[in-house]
């Protein structure tokens, strides 16, 4: 069911089971987990089913630290969220991901992988892959042309990722959502307060609002924010009218360790020799369902005390000449229309053949950022049109980082060299283990995560280990901002994951709770 | 033979590389490295090596470090090509095994093959 704010009357007042803040991905693959269940599910959107200009400014930041993307473009806010422009890249956390790590201040998430791997084995078809398979032994069965490098397998192992096609989550999802008699969808319902009892341990309501002045008071028994890392951060900074540090924020942990994956090309690989790499092949927008990518093992990462990381090969006669961070587009529209002018272009080459015969390559890192409590959100002293504080994203990055980038390709260097069959060059910026500094053409993936990290202890985390924000009972957080440690692998798959756990453990407390009556009839008097 | 021990040799040797100016001789020609990149850049390469550790600034030294022979009277070290190569190759290999590596100039090399490259710039010097 769809209702679109706008039409609403002012002051309105909804009641439901859950309210699920945000439709994105988080969001949205909730939402599917309830259709037909018998509870009433409110999902709040804040846009509508396009990308709009004053929507997206909604979303302006600034950037105050290790330069970034435009904060307004990086993130769509609209029905679907950030899969409009999402690449469709998926793969798994790994084990070591999970552990508490020496060398990784912070690191150690409060469960493990074979936690998680049960709502891997369901993600897969929300973002509709190929399979839940994500071993290379599966994949190279299923085409003799994958060969693998030469490599030794303890210190340098191949990685998969699958490829979502990728779903739009907005287009792909829209009709089911909407046809779903429990699910009451509602756009245009941004929320701009969340309001808890007397005692601050529960949520008694969201208020929402949009640019027709509407306002709308949302009842229910269980919430939950899933708005992406940075808004999700945003909104319990801004709901300060009964605690000035704002909800789940008593030990100043909301909107800090912001995480990103540190992606850059850091070396270049020559071989004397073509190799067969269609393994490796380079990502073909649409068209690529599987590829490795070279990646440090756990007892690598534990010797040399290293973060993790993925090495993707890329021909240099396919390599692009511009960094994504110097071709971003400051609109978000034309983020869209982006991914759009590639998918024509793919289909126009779609019957190029490809030689997958390459021996000069470019290596791209994919690298798991430490945990880094200066790196943050913080709200500013300037506020939305809908008077909502922004935000401003101070991304501060440290020496493990660069330490774990140079030496992985140092590593990766040794292994080819015992193979015999090529030799890596660093780039520039890496070659001087003393120097500090990183490439200007650093960037990120739009991966944001870790601002309501998870931790048991309140000291150490917002949300505990069913992301439940500390101190609220009824407030939970959905996707990438509960990551504890980023990982190398991209977060989509993941962040649905873990949400769709999220769904379950609501599912158990709700048929465990009495039914309680709410009070709906408040109205919008404190918000005239 | 230690670096030291070859250093200390007072005869001037000669060798029947000389002549060859470098590139021909099978010790100061990296291979992989050499169909991959250019002599010029072989060169540099070797330079950076010889300032990164001047005490083998030499080329007697240098051949020394790369053969595992004595030089017979003539001070000729080994004059089979196909073997030498084949030898050095085996020691880039173990060199890589055992993290006997360096990044000179951003490359990942064995510590042989950056020898190779010093022993290339000292010959076309």
């Amino acid at each position: 069911m769809h209702i679109d704010s706008r039409t609403l009357d002012n002051t309105s007042s909804i009641t439901g089971d859950i309210c699920i803040i945000g439709a994105g991905a988080a969001g949205i693959s909730m939402a599917l987990e309830w259709i037909d269940a018998p509870y009433k599910v409110i999902l709040l959107e804040g846009g509508g089913f396009e990308v709009e200009s004053r929507m997206q400014d909604l979303y302006r930041g600034k950037n105050i630290g290790q330069r970034y993307y435009p904060l307004h473009s990086s993130r769509l806010h609209y029905f679907g969220g950030t899969t409009g422009h999402w690449a469709g890249y998926c793969s798994l956390l790994d084990p070591i991901d999970f552990e508490k790590r020496r060398w990784v201040p912070h690191s150690g998430w409060p469960l493990s992988l074979a936690d998680l791997t049960p709502y891997y084995n369901r993600a897969w078809e929300i973002v509709q892959l190929e399979s839940h398979r994500f071993d290379l032994e599966y994949w190279l069965k299923k085409d003799p042309d994958l060969i693998t490098l030469p490599l030794e397998d303890k210190k340098i192992w191949n990685k998969i990722l699958q490829f979502s096609p990728p779903t739009r989550f907005g287009n792909h999802y829209r009709d089911a959502i909407k046809e779903a008699k429990n699910i009451h969808l509602y756009t245009y319902a941004n929320v701009v307060d969340i309001v808890a009892d007397e005692s601050v341990a529960k949520i008694n309501k969201v208020v929402t609002k949009n640019f027709e002045g509407k306002r709308l008071e949302v009842h229910a028994r269980h919430f939950v924010l899933a708005c992406g890392a940075i808004q999700n951060a945003r909104m319990l900074l801004a709901s300060r009218s009964q605690l000035p540090y704002g909800l789940g924020n008593e030990n100043d942990l909301v909107g800090r360790y912001f995480m990103e994956h540190l992606e850059v090309t850091a070396a270049d690989l020559l071989l004397p020799d073509d190799h067969s790499m269609k393994l490796y092949r380079t990502w073909v927008y649409g068209e690529t369902k599987v590829r490795a990518e070279l990646a440090i093992t756990a007892e690598s990462q534990k010797q040399h005390e290293l973060l993790n990381g993925t090495m993707a090969l890329t021909p240099k006669e396919q390599a692009s000449t511009i960094a994504s961070i110097d071709s971003f587009p400051e609109d978000a529209e034309a983020t869209v229309k982006m991914w759009e002018e590639v998918e024509k272009q793919f289909r126009r080459a779609k019957h190029k053949e490809e030689k997958f015969r390459y021996s000069e390559f470019e290596l791209f890192t994919r690298m798991e950022q430490s945990p880094n409590p200066l790196s943050r959100i913080q709200l500013t002293h300037e506020s939305d049109e809908l008077g909502v504080p922004l935000v401003s994203l101070d991304w501060k990055l440290n020496s493990l980082d660069k330490k774990s980038i140079r030496k992985s390709f140092e590593l990766l260097g040794q292994e080819m060299g015992k193979a015999g069959i090529g030799r890596i060059h660093l780039r520039e910026w890496l070659r001087d283990p003393g120097n500090e500094e990183w490439s200007s053409e650093l960037g990120g993936g739009w991966h944001h995560m870790g601002t309501t990290r998870m931790a048991n202890d309140p000291k150490e985390g917002v949300v505990d280990a069913d992301c439940k924000i500390h101190g609220l009972d009824n407030l939970f957080v959905a996707g990438s901002s509960c990551f504890t440690t980023s990982g190398s692998a991209n977060p989509t798959l993941s962040l649905i994951a873990l949400s769709l756990r999220l769904s379950d453990h609501l599912k158990t407390r709700l048929s465990a709770e009495p039914i309680i009556s709410l009070n709906v009839n408040q109205t919008l008097e404190n918000y005239a | 033979m230690t670096t030291a021990g070859v250093a200390a040799l007072a005869v001037p040797i000669l060798h029947r590389w000389d002549e060859l100016s470098g590139w021909g001789s099978p010790f100061a020609q990296p291979q992989l490295l050499s169909l991959i990149t250019s002599r010029r850049n072989i060169r540099l390469l070797g330079k950076a090596y010889v300032q990164h550790f001047p005490n083998e600034s030499n080329y007697n030294v240098l051949f020394g470090l790369l053969s595992d022979k004595q030089p017979n009277s003539k001070g000729i070290y080994e004059s089979d090509t196909d073997l030498i190569r084949s030898r050095l190759k085996t020691k880039i290999t173990a060199d890589f095994k055992n993290e006997k590596t360096m990044v000179l100039e951003g490359w990942v090399l064995s510590i042989t093959e950056a020898r190779q490259c010093a022993l290339y710039y000292l010959l076309q010097s």
